[in-house]
């Protein structure tokens, strides 16, 4: 029964790109009514399938072979609860990308299309970053619709901290400040240059008006 | 047996055996069901289709002539396969299954008489005697195999009395290849004033029949299972009966003459013939009886009976594996029908399909067979004369690794 339900599910989205499976699609169909009806699926699908698999997994390996037909049931179930627990997380993530426009905020989404940044993938960004910007700085506010792009794009986040205004995170920043200066080659006499991109996993810093595709390079290589 | 080179040949014949499935070989166990075909045989339809494409007995052109000469030509060879007395004792049909039904309903039967068939009749020589009996009230019985699946003869002759008006047995089974002995069946059958039918699909397209020293009544046999084309077969009758029938089918080419309220029929063997015939088919269907005759029928008996015995011999050494029919391999032709046990016949059947080797598995409308003994099927491995030793050896190389799935 659990392979013509599985069956069933598989060949209707299948289905809709080509008749041929649809016609699969009907008789698992058939097959998964007939068997809650306690009656035999007289198709024989499951058989097919469970025996082609067979045939197929023995040219590669006769044990793995053994192993799979006498516990072919158990397999079975593992596999359908594995597929229909990807299903629901694929709709929950879908539903996510609606709402929030992404399928999972704050991480990588495969649903997104822009989702992999020049070089690297954001799957693999592990680090957090900061974004230190003064509330008056007209670059600062330049940078606000690319800097939401590239959030959304990559699911990362920058936590902006404002430096003119708030003395806990100017000390936080002149803590950095070194790095910064070197990284974005400005003179060390503690000025606080703003907008500054900051990695706290390496350490390094991007200053100044950048491009969506500057930024989610610095993402890449940084994270 | 048929020699290495000889095989090479043949096989050189059949496209598919070249051409394989998807560019890879098969191995073909299925000839129980359909054998496949020599391109001599496809060549002879073709040449219907394109260079006489017309009606054969009612045109007087030059094209309807030859089909009526080339149609005439493949009776002849027909009576010639069957050792048959008279080209007009063959009629084309369409399988057995139409042959058999031809002598259901033109033989003149009364309510009381009495038809016996065999315990492992094939549905197309078991359902048009019960729908008779339905119809009739001709009572239809059954002689019981053996313990060993051999026909009783005791039984038989026991059963036979001057009621019985037929027995229609199956030749060859097609469920364990067992042929019975039917010179002694047709010798008792006759002195007891009973007719004898043979359904012959299975023997005629693998061992020598001769249906005058058989003595036999009628013979029906399917071309499609003797490298012929499908939808075709042959009813042979002999005449004196033919004459006295009355065909169950009537139309075009059947009679001499009508009226709007009577009619004359013609001679036999045109008056079962009615409506336009597969002239292809039939001139197909010589075309194979020519095949296997330049082949010899005993060197394809003998050749099927070598690699039943190979086969048999190494399937028995798998533990679970069991052959259904007599233990003796001579009497089992080319036919293996077997269960791996704790298997299910038909995942044996698409694993070995998986591996390229096409077999049968299920019931083989045997159907009454398998329900009276509880079994719900097998698989069938059928020979015929193109399979090898090689392909034998692939077959049980590939069913051992299975049996050791269980």
């Amino acid at each position: 029964m659990i392979l013509c339900l599985l069956a069933m599910v598989v060949f209707g989205i299948l289905g809709i790109f080509s008749a041929k499976y649809r016609e699969l699609a009907k008789e698992a169909f058939g097959c998964f009514f007939n068997t809650i009806q306690l009656k035999p699926c007289d198709s024989k699908l499951d058989q097919r399938i469970k025996s082609t698999l067979i045939a197929k997994i023995m040219k590669l390996s006769p044990g793995l072979a053994r192993m799979t037909y006498k516990n072919f049931a158990v397999l079975s179930w593992i596999f359908t609860i594995l597929f229909f627990a990807s299903m629901a997380y694929s709709a929950y993530s879908v539903y996510n990308l609606v709402v929030y426009g992404s399928c999972n905020p704050g991480s990588y989404c495969i649903f997104n299309p822009n989702a992999n940044v020049t070089s690297g993938n954001t799957c693999n960004i592990t680090g957090k970053f900061i974004e230190f910007y003064g509330a008056e700085c007209p670059h600062c506010h330049n940078m606000i619709p690319i800097v939401a792009q590239v959030e959304n794009e990559t699911g990362v986040t920058f936590e902006k901290l404002e430096v003119w205004h708030n003395d806990m995170n100017r000390e936080l920043y002149l803590k950095y400040a070194n790095g910064i200066m070197v990284d974005c080659s400005l003179p060390n006499n503690n000025t606080i240059a703003v907008p500054a991109f900051f990695s706290l996993k390496t350490n390094r810093t991007m200053c100044g008006k950048k491009s969506a595709d500057d930024l989610k390079a610095f993402i890449a290589t940084n994270g | 047996m048929i020699s290495e080179s000889e095989l090479e040949r043949i096989r050189s014949d059949f496209p598919i055996l070249k051409n394989g499935v998807g560019g890879k070989p098969i191995i073909y166990f299925d000839s129980g069901c359909v054998s496949l075909r020599p391109r001599q045989v496809m060549h002879a339809m073709n040449e219907y289709y394109e260079e006489y494409p017309a009606c054969a007995g009612r045109s007087i052109h030059k094209l309807g002539k030859k089909v009526s000469d080339k149609l005439a030509e493949a009776r002849r060879t027909f009576a010639k396969f069957l050792g048959a007395r008279k080209a007009e004792e063959v009629i084309f049909t369409r399988n057995t299954t139409e042959g058999i039904n031809l002598v259901a309903h033109s033989l003149k039967f009364s309510k009381g008489d009495v038809v016996i068939t065999s315990d492992r009749e094939h549905n197309s020589n078991l359902l048009p005697w019960q729908l008779l009996s339905k119809r009739s009230g001709v009572e239809h019985k059954i002689v019981y195999s053996t313990d060993n699946m051999e026909f009783d003869l005791e039984k038989f002759k026991e059963m036979m009395n001057d009621n019985v008006k037929l027995v229609s047995l199956v030749h060859s089974s097609n469920l364990d290849g067992y042929t019975l002995p039917a010179a002694e069946i047709v010798k008792i059958a006759h002195e007891n004033g009973s007719l004898v039918m043979l359904d012959g699909a299975q023997s005629a397209p693998h061992r020598q029949v001769d249906v005058r020293k058989l003595d036999v009544d009628f013979f029906a046999l399917s071309g499609h299972k003797m490298l012929g084309p499908a939808g075709t077969g042959v009813l042979y009758g002999k005449c004196e009966l033919l004459e006295e029938m009355e065909p169950f089918m009537l139309g075009g080419d059947t009679v001499q003459n009508s009226t709007y309220n009577s009619y004359v029929l013609l001679k036999p063997p045109e008056k079962f013939e009615a409506g336009l015939q597969n002239y292809a088919g039939s001139i197909g269907l010589a075309e194979a009886a020519r095949y296997i005759e330049k082949v010899g029928k005993e060197k394809i008996e003998k050749h099927e009976h070598e690699l039943n015995k190979l086969i048999s011999e190494r399937l028995l050494k798998i533990k679970s594996a069991s052959i259904i029919g007599p233990k003796q391999v001579e009497l089992r032709s080319g036919v293996v029908s077997f269960n791996i046990e704790g298997m299910n016949f038909h995942d044996v059947a698409v694993m070995l399909d998986e591996n390229n080797i096409m077999v049968r598995s299920g019931q083989h409308c045997v159907h009454s067979w398998f329900n009276a003994h509880n079994i719900p099927g097998c698989v069938r491995a059928s020979l015929y004369l193109y399979n090898t030793i090689d392909e034998a050896g692939k077959f049980l190389d590939v069913l051992a690794g299975i049996a050791r799935l269980r």
